[in-house]
């Protein structure tokens, strides 16, 4: 069940992914626009967006007065003002994107505190409130002397330039701001200040140069606590948390009592912890304070400080991606060549992003390094699968203790490995030894007929052919191909087994028997196809490597060899084989948004392949766009009106689609082209005599057995018709007529 | 033998179900039963109040039926039949109907889990 993975595992492909982080992303997300301007307008209630929010274009009049409600005269001006450089309302934005789990211990309020003591330098807060501000001023001492160590100062400085500037503010608001913007940049202003003072170096690159992970290994030195992800509770206790953040929103109170929610609770506030598979309860809780800690720290842990993040995303990011950066908002409204923005980018080198979007930025980042965490729960969920199946053969299991069940289910749900159940293999005889219709009159025959009327006769001839001449790999092959066009894979994965141990050469074989296995859940016998394909396709033996025997590495192993195998062709010569391969690879692990762009570039290449046709619709439908799908077939059939499998595909799209009623008929339409068939082969061969019930029963191989099971189904279980659904039992096809169109 | 149910919407479900194990061979349905190994029973309540029990046997005698197992179940799951329907038409996420309260378990719950994987092998799928 992929459920629980998909809801907080970091989905790698480009379907539905993670619900989860988008969620928390989304939510992220629209904090953003209030970050746009963090100055004036990002007040305590955040609503700074509301005008880009309220999706009403943003004219250049607004923004100037918005710019002189923010900065021009009145009362309350000076405050605003200072607002501009406080980092205050900045902090409280980032207080509310950080993660609620961790509480009054977060980062942000951290920082926030230390802001809202000004008076307190930074001497006094580099105890154990560390911030990344006092760090920053022991990093560059050089900028330090100037700026005094604190944004507050920056702040205090320009608030001093304003003050000074304000009668002239007062007095021609619209020309005089300008002015004394440029004017208080030129004397003081802290961009520029910072600029000359940081050496060449950025200001990011100060900040990142400055021992790249000092402050997180001192807060390590000073929790005392090892902070690093490896810490196997930690992740735990962050993936319940993150968990809990996400479905804090519900408001159903069943949800929020329930039993599950509290474990969820006690595995973030670490009051139990999960040691093999038991609980156990810790004495007293972690301390709380050194959670954040940990949280920033196994973060960035992967080789990557955060520092190093932040440089490399502003050294890589393009401007546009930039939208309401605030710098250029404020460019474009002072209209000066020499604001204070600007002047900031050119002075500290760098990109033209602002950096509270950057820090916005470092909030994904390491919203991703935890998700690379979550990595680790997969592999607990692993394990927990490894020792919770061994367990299950143990009578053990039955008593069935509440915690265990739940973390059961909990880490279970994570688990979407149920390969187990639907890996298998293409077992028994049905799948060796082809079945061939009994009583077939073209045995007789010493050569095929020159010309083939339909799919039935097809199978016949081809039947009595491999008959004659069991070594004709050749032969085999056809007779698979068809059998799958008659929607009949388990007699086409026998005729594809005999085709491959007379020639595995013919590897066409084996691309048509990974089709089949794939349809017939036997994931590992497809993979042996699929593998046997590569090291018989001269042109990519070579990049046949070591086959891995652990089945969860396979598929990668044998994705990337075909991935391998499609980077040797150009565009033009692409191969379709290739791309069919990589298309069932990706039906196996059900990225069906991969296979549907592998079958749509082979269908360039054979454009009229019908069957390729019905693969490309089989995935749409098993990817839930069933009018595609269905778009598909039709391209199918228009090419070979009697195909089986793309008529019987089409009734399950219309099941999906609870079109009941349709399906039936796509499944009688199916069965009444094998019928007919079958009649005009048996009526040939009986010189125009009766056809008997017998005859027709020997005809059992070249009709589908799947299509009539699917028709009871629909018959007994969708339309209720108990009287069609026995009529199915004896293949009774009449019994449908002049109720169903067909 | 019918698994319909007059008034039940997850008769289809159900009917599905019997369809692709019908469909199976033996060896298949060995196949399934040494995989899941447990005794399914489904409590399905209607919109008029009205539960109905279908068992889906997936250990000794691989099969389903509209009653309850003759034997005690490995596992008892309790919905709606609305949600039973979106459930299996993977309209209904299994595990946030648990988290919901929409689907309650009794027994082994690790099975619950294994439900979705059962249900999709077990149902007609579109053939490549």
């Amino acid at each position: 069940m992929s459920a629980f993975k998909d809801l907080v595992g970091s989905g790698a492909d480009c379907s539905g992914g993670n619900s989860l982080n988008q969620f928390t992303k989304q939510l992220q997300q629209d904090r953003s626009l209030q970050q746009d301007r963090f100055g004036p307008l990002a007040d305590r209630e955040g609503s700074s967006g509301a005008l880009l929010r309220s999706g009403r274009p943003i004219l250049e009049n607004d923004d100037i007065e918005e710019f002189l409600q923010a900065g021009g005269p009145g009362p309350s001006s000076r405050q605003q003002q200072r607002g501009m450089f406080d980092m205050r309302p900045m902090t409280r934005e980032l207080d509310t994107m950080l993660p609620p789990m961790m509480g009054d211990q977060t980062w942000g309020n951290e920082f926030s505190r230390f802001e809202d003591a000004p008076q307190n330098h930074h001497r006094q807060i580099s105890g154990p409130s560390q911030s990344w501000i006092s760090e920053f001023a022991e990093a560059g001492p050089e900028s330090l002397k100037e700026l005094q160590g604190s944004p507050q100062n920056w702040a205090n400085e320009f608030q001093a330039h304003q003050r000074v500037n304000e009668q002239q503010i007062i007095g021609h608001p619209n020309m005089e701001l300008e002015d004394a913007f440029k004017r208080a940049q030129d004397q003081a202003s802290w961009a520029a200040e910072f600029a000359k003072s940081s050496d060449p170096a950025a200001w990011a690159s100060e900040f990142s140069n400055a021992e790249a992970e000092s402050w997180i290994n001192e807060f390590k030195e000073q929790e005392g606590l090892s902070v690093f992800g490896k810490d196997s509770q930690e992740a735990l206790s962050q993936t319940a948390g993150m968990l809990l953040e996400a479905v804090a929103g519900s408001t159903n109170p069943k949800f929020q009592s329930s039993k599950f929610l509290g474990f969820m609770q006690q595995l973030r506030d670490q009051e139990v912890a999960i040691e093999g598979n038991k609980l156990v309860e810790q004495i007293g809780p972690a301390e709380a304070a050194s959670s954040w800690a940990k949280e920033f720290g196994a973060g960035p842990v992967n080789k990557t400080s955060w520092e190093e993040d932040f440089n490399a995303q502003n050294s890589e990011a393009p401007r546009e991606a930039n939208g309401n950066s605030w710098s250029e908002e404020f460019s474009g409204q002072t209209r000066g060549d020499q604001n204070w923005a600007q002047e900031f980018q050119n002075g500290a080198q760098m990109p033209d992003r602002d950096w509270n979007q950057q820090f916005q930025q470092q909030q994904q980042q390491q919203q991703q390094q935890q998700a690379r965490n979550m990595e680790w729960n997969q592999e607990f969920a692993r394990n927990g699968m490894q020792q919770s199946s061994q367990a299950a053969s143990e009578a053990a299991m039955e008593t069935s203790d509440d915690m265990d069940d739940l973390y059961k289910s909990a880490w279970d749900y994570e688990n979407t490995d149920f390969s187990e159940f639907s890996a298998g293999r293409a077992l028994g005889a049905r799948y060796e030894q082809y079945e061939f219709t009994s009583n077939n009159p073209y045995l007789a025959h010493s050569r095929p007929p020159a010309g083939v009327r339909n799919l039935t006769e097809a199978i016949l001839v081809l039947e009595a052919q491999v008959q004659h001449e069991p070594d004709n790999a050749k032969a085999w092959y056809e007779l698979g191909i068809r059998q799958q066009e008659n929607e009949n894979d388990v007699g086409a994965i026998a005729a594809l087994r005999h085709a491959v141990r007379q020639d595995p050469g013919l590897v066409d074989s084996w691309i048509a028997l990974a089709v089949s296995l794939t349809n017939e859940s036997a994931r590992e016998d497809a993979y042996d196809a699929l593998e046997a394909w590569i090291m018989n396709s001269g042109k990519y033996a070579s990049l046949a490597a070591e086959p891995t025997s652990a089945s969860s590495d396979r598929h990668q192993h044998i994705t990337n060899m075909y991935i391998a195998a499609a980077r040797m062709a150009t565009e033009s010569d692409m191969d379709a084989d290739v791309q069919v391969g990589l298309g069932v690879l990706f039906n196996i692990s059900e990225e069906y948004n991969k296979a549907i762009d592998c079958f749509e570039a082979a269908l360039s290449m054979r454009p009229q392949d019908y069957m390729l046709w019905n693969k490309l619709g089989a995935t749409l439908a098993n990817a839930r766009y069933s009018d595609r799908a269905m778009e598909a077939y039709f391209q199918a059939l228009e090419i070979n009106p009697s195909y089986v499998r793309a008529r019987y595909n089409l009734s399950i799209s219309c099941i999906q689609m609870q079109q009941y009623r349709e399906a039936a008929e796509h499944l009688l339409g199916a069965l009444s082209v094998q019928m007919s068939n079958i009649n005009a082969v048996l009526e040939e061969s009986k010189g125009k005599g009766p056809v008997e019930e017998s005859d027709l029963a020997s005809m059992h191989n070249v009709q589908s057995g799947t299509v009539w099971e699917t028709l009871k189904m629909v018959a007994d279980g969708h339309l209720r018709r108990h009287d069609l659904a026995e009529a199915c039992e004896k293949r009774d096809l009449d019994a449908f007529r002049g109720e169903f169109d067909f | 033998m019918s698994v319909d149910v007059a008034g039940f919407q997850s008769s289809a479900v159900f009917s599905e179900i019997k369809a692709g194990i019908d469909a199976a061979d033996q060896a298949k349905k060995d196949a399934i039963a040494k995989k899941a190994k447990a005794v399914f029973q489904f409590d399905v309540k209607n919109s008029s109040g009205t539960v109905q029990t279908w068992t889906l046997n997936l250990k000794n005698d691989v099969g389903v039926a509209p009653a309850a197992p003759a034997s005690k179940p490995d596992i008892v799951i309790s919905i709606s039949d609305k949600d039973f329907v979106d459930l299996a038409a993977g309209k209904l996420n299994g595990q946030k109907a648990f988290m919901g309260g929409k689907l309650k378990i009794k027994g082994n719950m690790m099975l619950a889990t294994k439900l979705d994987a059962i249900l999709k092998d077990l149902k007609p799928k579109s053939k490549l």
